[in-house]
């Protein structure tokens, strides 16, 4: 529907419902706004927009009025351009000295030279508001504030927090935080929504008061999580001095969370290695190196190795940090130059589940849909994943989507954030995933709310499930999950209730003994709802690394080749032997979770480390350390000295994120395209170089000179990457794939028509209880995850000053009642113990942590959380099950000296 | 004082059954032929008022009264609250019918004691049995935590809801989107006392007999209420009504309407007050003894206190006005600041967001141009 107006004197036809606002912008009227945010609801506080419209009396507010058929508008006249001055006068008069060099560096500079304003007419009376520099990480200065309300209402409507609001009245009003109290004293997540939305400079970040200015901006893309967030780097004197969204990024327009944000100041720290070191003896020191000293080093004692043990006593760790380009190669030197398919990464302890889960039902193991469909869909299941802290940028798409009318179910045993938003929230008791998931298709089924139509065109083995989803009633189920039936059915009946079904899961669902029969259970819901193969649907597994799913792509796994070509495919592995020149192994190769017990059987001596901290991020640390201490060699490429580091036996040092190029493929298998945005520290080498340098000094030179060459051999060799190359992403800011052909536009949305095999397959999945179970010894379990301020082992994020401000510690959080009954006040000092290890750590009491159940991350230093975790893991994937922990709590009576593990 | 909101006991029950014996698009249609219109200073036809949020979405639907009375210079509300609050409680019960809404607010003034007393007791003490026939509503007693801009209806229903008390962007409309999002009718107690003397006497009659309220008070003999016909002259409300003037010093102003009214000078005296003109009937007098340099100070100080701070042009501009009013005063800043108040003057009406910053100036502007001189 539209209607016809007159603007300017100029006919328009706009979309019925549209403002007047909208209808100038289509006829390219430039109408000038202040307090305007198109993502959030129209206020009309700062009545620049205004404009004569016919028959009324005074201007009308062009944002929020609406246009109807017949107007007849003037943007720009004498009488609109006279309130228009004098609006941002009187706004000017109570900033600084009124001049309009107060306001020097703001987007509201542009419309006061656009006005001529240089200097108010009007007298100051509003008191001089002093600058807040308490922070941490962005500053308040009022002074300057106009009062828009863009900051407050981007914070409450898009990011769903109360920070900061208004106090006093009229010309009085001021912004304050509640009882004036600094940042680290309110709900802020320090996302910088609000300093992006301020026009004038009255909140701006404490970096950018120091470095207004900058020789360079360069883009590229977060190192974080895998969101895959564009940034703009401010780049002075060759140092990153600052750092901000890129609005113009396909996936998170401009927001970013406070590590994408703040946490960049870890490439320059003292702390980033510089040089190689040796340990030249096996008890001796770590010293520095030349790299051709610690290439011929390695050489020697890999060619020893490979002699008397064989290359399969030889393993590769690659990186689900570090780019597609670093993963292939080291992939490539594992199979071509070692010998063997002992390559892995990271995501073996997290979402290895995903990639066998997913292709059992599917027959391929990634994302089905985009993460911007997030936004458009009616309801989202979110199960076994915390966005709000894990991916901000993804929470931020769900609470959109939540506003906007649609229905959050949330399946997880902590009460996390976004329950606000949630229509339902399911308790579930830690490990009874596939429980919980089989009695919702039992409801399902019974309710007739099952998709006939797709099941019988488009899947096959639904009997088998149907009758299996039999033995899961809910009121059977709701005694082993812990949630009440009537919930269950709910939840199940809104999950069927639309085609516009999303579910989105995190290790919630992978990490556990059962991870892989999780998986194939979620997608059994999905296919039997024909929730797959259209927008705003399918299933999502967040991957939670930068590039773990790029890792998986470039075949950095004991399996399978980039593209996830089977190892033990006699075409593909002759394939890739023809390309590599050298004869491939065709056995499968260990998964890291298995190199402990080849360690101590001692079946494998040695192990390549490409930026992985398994000494800190395994689980069952203590066994983790005495088996890596018994390996003959361990080389580990890092750009800190972390724990695996300091225990290896070669280091080299590594350039980060920032100092190379390359791609990294996100979470929805868009591969993008990063490139460098300072130079390398002295010293160091991206990790691909370092890896060919090493092939070099092993007599096997790979034929690449850089990045985008191995690039091109990837999607040369990989049939849904081939029609991607660095010209394209450049262009088309990052593609999905599959992408076969050049002139493919890439796959946001999969199996729209056909499933990789043909037809999708129902899996039969049974209940696998946890191999950790709570006793009377053992009485609480521990879930373990991720906090929003910090990353992984935190070797980054810890080594950045203003998230140490917000989150220096670790603490255990704990229920309310359980802590009354324990006794445990606020800020104890607590033992936490496991059967297989102890960890010191301050207690935090918090409604977020259910009766009976516990929650540490695994950031800090100082509490090592994986001393505690389980040794149970999932069979088919090999996935530790670090979401149960059996543990119990002891209060430290007295002040003692840090334990870090008891052995 | 007057008698124009007395009923007798068996003139009411036969209003309040003629209302019952109709449904709801029968009673509105009564009230529009009464020509009824908002009586707390809008003037909008009650009757199209009560049909948007009749014919609004279904659902629940609430009727607010405003007792709020914040203009300066206005108490009538306070008198027939005081003196007849069982009118309001009809007048409330007639609209929750029509419009189809279950709950009210009496939004009162805090400082309005007695007629919060007042209002209580005659809620408590009315006839039971007619509640229920009137579907037994919730009727809420509210006191408003203070503020002139707390009168603005769409700042009022934000207060009710315990935010800050500021006047939202229209559309959409209260009657459309008003308290918790509903649809939702606001008049004004006088509007509201109103409504059952139309079922006493029918529309015509009471078309025919409607008399406003008119609150005189300043350099009066008699201040106080006044009823009268729409149309009455200046001159006889002032000089007849109420007594002329209190002293041997000579009429110099009035103000009509509040202190966001109009001015009006010795010239202006047959002016007819009628619809369009008494707003919500104050008149204010000044004798010739008052400097108008305080008064208009006085208007500016009190608009620059009471702007509730949203929109720029209101929040700036009445405490920049204030300002440079002061120093015009103490040093005589001559004609260039007479310019851009009056430049000011025009920016607030045209692009303040409520009727406070667009009608903050009038009373200067009528001022300056009557007065020039002396101001």
């Amino acid at each position: 529907m539209t209607i016809n107006i007159t603007i300017d004197n100029k006919k328009v036809t706009a979309p019925e419902g549209c403002t007047i606002l909208q209808a100038a912008n289509i006829a390219g009227a430039d109408i000038p706004t202040l307090c305007h945010d198109q993502r959030v609801k129209e206020l009309g506080v700062c009545r620049l927009c205004v404009v004569e419209v016919e028959g009324a009396r005074n201007l009308v507010a062009s944002c929020g009025a609406p246009a109807t058929g017949g107007m007849k508008i003037v943007t720009d006249n004498e009488r609109v351009r006279a309130s228009r001055r004098v609006i941002l006068e009187l706004l000017l008069s109570d900033i600084g000295d009124g001049s309009a060099k107060s306001l020097s560096g703001s987007a509201m500079e542009k419309l006061l030279k656009e006005y001529g304003v240089t200097k108010s007419s009007f007298p100051r009376t509003r008191a001089k508001i002093k600058i807040d520099k308490r922070g941490p990480l962005y500053v308040h200065d009022y002074d300057k504030c106009i009062l828009c309300r863009r900051c407050i209402t981007t914070c409450e409507t898009r990011i769903g927090r109360y920070v900061t609001g208004l106090t006093g009245k009229g010309n009085a009003t001021g912004l304050a935080t509640f009882g004036q109290a600094p940042l680290t004293g309110t709900e802020c997540e320090f996302c910088g929504a609000c300093i992006d939305a301020c026009p004038t400079g009255a909140l701006i970040e404490n970096w950018r008061l120091k470095n207004l200015d900058c020789d360079r901006r360069a883009k590229s893309i977060c190192t974080y999580c895998g969101t895959g967030c564009g940034i703009i780097a401010n780049v002075k004197n060759g140092k990153i001095t600052g750092v901000e969204g890129d609005p113009d990024h396909p996936v998170s327009h401009g927001d970013l969370c406070v590590k994408g944000r703040f946490a960049f100041d870890f490439a320059h720290h003292p702390d980033r290695l510089k040089t190689p070191m040796i340990r030249k003896r096996k008890r001796g020191k770590l010293e520095k190196a030349t790299w051709d000293e610690a290439f011929d080093f390695i050489a020697k004692r890999l060619g020893e190795i490979k002699k008397k043990s064989g290359p399969d006593s030889i393993a590769g760790v690659s990186s689900s940090r570090c780019s597609n380009e670093d993963n292939y190669v080291m992939s490539r030197f594992m199979r071509s130059v070692v010998g063997t398919n002992n390559i892995d990464n990271c995501a073996r302890v997290c979402h290895a589940p995903s990639v066998t889960g997913l292709a059992a039902a599917f027959g391929s193991g990634a994302a089905t849909n985009s993460l911007e469909e997030i936004e458009g869909a009616e309801v989202i299941f979110l199960i076994g994943s915390n966005p709000q802290d894990a991916h901000p940028v993804i929470s931020l798409k769900i609470k959109k989507a939540v506003n906007n009318g649609a229905s959050l179910i949330i399946a997880d045993p902590r009460k996390i954030w976004l329950t606000k938003y949630s229509t339902i929230h399911l308790p579930l008791k830690p490990g009874s995933n596939v429980a919980l998931i089989n009695s919702m298709l039992n409801v399902i089924i019974e309710e007739g709310l099952i998709d006939e139509q797709f099941i019988s065109a488009r899947t096959m083995n639904f009997d088998a499930v149907k009758q299996m989803a039999a033995g899961y009633p809910p009121a059977k189920v709701s005694r082993m999950t812990g949630v009440s039936a009537k919930d269950i059915r709910m939840a199940a009946r809104l999950y069927a209730s639309s085609k516009k079904s999303m579910i989105l899961y995190g290790l919630g669902i992978t990490e556990h003994t059962s991870g892989t029969n999780n998986v194939k259970a979620l997608a059994n819901l999905v296919m039997a709802t024909g929730n797959v193969g259209r927008p705003n649907s399918g299933i999502n597994p967040l991957r939670g690394q930068n590039n773990v799913q790029g890792a998986c792509d470039m075949g950095a796994l004991p399996n399978v080749f980039p593209g996830y070509q089977s190892v033990t495919d006699e075409s593909v592995v002759s394939k890739f032997e023809e390309r590599y020149g050298a004869k491939l192994s065709r056995s499968v190769g260990l998964k890291t979770t298995e190199y402990y017990d080849a360690i101590e059987n001692g079946d494998l001596k040695a192990l390549v480390i490409m930026a992985m901290d398994p000494a800190s991020t395994d689980p069952n640390l203590n066994r983790v350390h005495a088996a890596l201490k018994k390996l003959d060699l361990l080389v580990v490429m890092e750009i800190f000295n972390t724990r695996t580091a300091k225990m290896a036996d070669v280091v080299f040092p590594a350039a980060s994120f920032a100092e190379k190029e390359g791609t990294f493929t996100n979470a929805e298998r868009r591969v993008q395209l990063f490139r460098k945005i300072i130079d390398p520290l002295q010293g160091v080498r991206p990790d691909w170089r370092i890896v060919l340098d090493l092939a070099s000094a092993m007599g096997a030179p790979m034929p690449f000179s850089s990045p985008e060459e191995i690039w091109d051999e990837v999607a040369r060799m990989t049939p849904q990457f081939k029609g991607i190359n660095y010209a394209r992403l450049e262009r088309e800011k990052g593609l999905c794939w599959p992408c076969p052909d050049k002139s493919h536009p890439g796959s946001p949305v999969m199996y729209e028509v056909n499933f990789p095999h043909g037809l999708g397959k129902f899996n039969v999945v049974g209940n696998i209880p946890p191999k950790e179970k709570p006793d009377s010894k053992y009485p609480f379990t521990l879930v373990t995850g991720r906090r929003l301020e910090h990353y992984n082992d935190g070797s980054m994020t810890r080594r950045s000053r203003g998230l140490m401000k917000i989150r220096s510690h670790e603490t255990v959080d704990i229920n309310r009642d359980d802590a009354k009954m324990k006794r445990i006040k606020q800020g104890d000092r607590v033992k936490v113990i496991s059967r297989r290890g102890e960890v010191l750590v301050r207690a935090k009491i918090t409604d977020s942590s259910l009766p009976g159940r516990l929650f540490m991350s695994f950031h800090f230093d100082d509490a090592l959380t994986n001393v505690l975790t389980s040794e149970g893991y999932d069979e088919l994937s090999g996935t530790p099950e670090y979401k149960v922990t059996a543990v119990r709590l002891e209060k430290i009576k007295k002040k003692t000296s840090v334990l870090r593990s008891k052995k | 004082m007057t008698s124009l909101f007395a009923l007798k006991e068996s003139q009411r029950r036969s209003s309040l059954k003629k209302v019952l014996a109709s449904n709801p698009e029968e009673i509105i249609k009564e009230i529009s032929a009464s020509g009824l219109v908002g009586l707390g200073g809008a003037g909008f036809p009650a009757g199209r008022k009560w049909e948007a949020v009749r014919s609004a979405r279904p659902g629940e639907k609430f009727v607010i009264c405003n007792a709020e009375e914040g203009e300066p210079g206005t108490f009538k509300d306070r008198y027939i609250i005081e003196n007849f609050p069982s009118r309001v409680i009809e007048g409330i019960l007639i609209a929750l019918r029509a419009v189809g809404a279950g709950k009210a607010y009496i939004y009162i003034r805090h400082e309005y004691g007695k007629g919060y007393r007042s209002l209580l007791r005659a809620l408590r003490e009315f006839p039971p049995g007619l509640m229920k026939k009137f579907g037994s509503p919730e009727i809420v007693l509210f006191k408003g935590p203070g503020g002139y801009i707390c009168g603005e209806e769409s700042a009022l229903i934000e207060s009710i809801c315990g935010r800050r008390a500021e006047p939202q962007s229209r559309p959409p409309y209260p009657t459309q989107s008003g308290l918790f999002g509903r649809p939702t009718l606001v008049n004004n107690v006088e509007t509201l006392a109103n409504v059952p003397l139309i079922f006493n006497t029918g529309a015509a009659k009471f078309q025919e007999n409607f008399r406003k309220l008119f609150s005189v008070s300043g350099d009066v003999k008699k201040r106080g209420v006044y009823s009268a016909s729409p149309g009455i002259t200046l001159r006889e409300l002032v000089f007849t009504q109420a007594g002329a003037m209190r002293s041997a010093r000579r009429f110099k102003l009035a103000i009509v309407g509040g202190l966001s009214g109009r001015a009006y000078s010795a010239d202006d005296l047959d002016l007819k007050l009628d619809y369009g003109i008494f707003g919500n009937g104050t008149v204010i007098v000044l004798d010739e003894s008052r400097s108008l340099k305080d008064t208009v100070l006085n208007i500016a100080e009190f608009f620059a206190d009471e702007s509730c701070g949203k929109c720029a042009p209101c929040r700036q501009g009445t405490a920049k006005f204030t300002a440079m009013l002061k120093k015009q005063f103490k040093n005589k800043s001559g004609s260039n600041n007479m310019k851009r108040l009056k430049l000011l003057s025009t920016v607030m009406k045209d692009t303040s967001l409520c009727g406070l910053g667009q009608t903050a100036t009038r009373v200067f502007d009528d001022i300056t141009e009557k007065f020039g001189a002396e101001v």
